[in-house]
């Protein structure tokens, strides 16, 4: 938790990721820009990893994506585990309406989550619909970019 | 000793809870002191590490652990553990609303325990201030040239009065030894 352990490696840690040439990062942020640029509702996204860290994002600068990162990860663990007590199997995904838009966060698959922002007042029947597809889109290249990475 | 009465379970529950919280740097123990001392199975939130290479570990906690200790009919600890990893700081005054005490675990065999030591009661020192605190030192007996005494001393020159033990954190005895001191120095 010192400086030494925590955030310095961690900021080599978020460097390492959004910066690999090649790896899934380039392909992930070009469907959070389509998904922005398809659907108006939509403001900002990212994409974490399950245990919090960042990996791809499209987000105004006020927004903090280590923060945003870390606490869609806490949030999507706990409603795994409320699901799992209340017997209801895997949770999917998190919706939060506030007083200014909502925020969506859902898996894409095993090891990553997206989180969306959407406006106040958005349809979210389409919004819904080309978030989940960005969703599986997102999960795919993560796993052809796991199968093309891994040892032979 | 303070009691907290939390949250009643239903309007005409008289039960008296109190609720504990765990925390401490990645891998000192905290889901497994948890894991031996509550009565009912955790309810954990742990997934793979995506920086397992950098941790050593496989996975980690990232919103937190919660177990329960019967005390006496109609009495028991909630048991609260924080995510070791800073990035989820914003956990840990959530977990810590209406906590009667911290217990800090750090890991003997860290590069810097006195250091994760300092830092951790830097991240929780108006809580601490406000509640009490008790330091359990998670593999002493492996790790060379670390004895809870250097942590102690470090703590008296720092203004810190708080009790430091060596535990095993898989150890219910251990733990139990723990949360009885955090009690009395409240």
């Amino acid at each position: 938790m010192n400086a030494a352990s925590g955030i310095v490696e961690e900021d080599t840690q978020l460097q390492l990721e959004l910066k690999a040439p090649g790896n899934a990062t380039a392909g992930i942020e070009s469907v959070l820009g389509s998904l922005i640029e398809e659907d108006g509702d939509i403001v900002a996204a990212l994409v974490a990893s399950a245990d919090g860290l960042p990996w791809a994002r499209v987000l105004p600068d006020s927004f903090d994506a280590r923060r945003f990162s870390a606490m869609s990860g806490s949030l999507l663990a706990l409603s795994l585990a409320m699901a799992r007590e209340a017997g209801r199997g895997e949770a999917r995904s998190v919706f939060i309406a506030t007083e200014k838009g909502n925020i969506h966060v859902l898996q894409a698959g095993y090891t990553l989550l997206l989180t969306v922002f959407t406006r106040a007042g958005a349809d979210l029947h389409p919004a819904f619909a080309r978030i989940q597809r960005a969703a599986t889109q997102i999960e795919k290249i993560k796993s052809a970019f796991d199968i093309a990475s891994a040892p032979r | 000793m303070r009691t907290m009465r939390l949250s009643p379970i239903g309007p005409a529950s008289d039960a008296v809870d109190y609720k504990i919280i765990f925390t401490g740097p990645t891998g000192a123990g905290k889901t497994s002191a948890i894991s031996c001392l509550s009565d009912i199975p955790i309810i954990g939130t742990d997934v793979g590490a995506t920086d397992a290479v950098r941790s050593g570990r496989k996975r980690t906690t990232v919103a937190m652990d919660y177990g329960y200790r019967h005390l006496s009919p109609g009495e028991g600890i909630h048991l609260y553990g924080t995510p070791g990893q800073d990035r989820f700081n914003f956990m840990w005054d959530i977990l810590c609303q209406g906590g009667l005490g911290l217990i800090l675990l750090v890991d003997a065999t860290s590069a810097d325990p006195v250091g994760d030591c300092l830092s951790c009661l830097g991240a929780f020192d108006g809580f601490i201030r406000r509640t009490g605190a008790v330091i359990g030192i998670t593999r002493a007996d492996i790790a060379e040239n670390m004895r809870y005494e250097r942590v102690q001393d470090v703590l008296i020159e720092k203004g810190y009065a708080i009790p430091v033990l060596e535990v095993d954190a898989r150890d219910s005895d251990d733990v139990n030894t723990l949360v009885h001191s955090l009690l009395a120095v409240l």
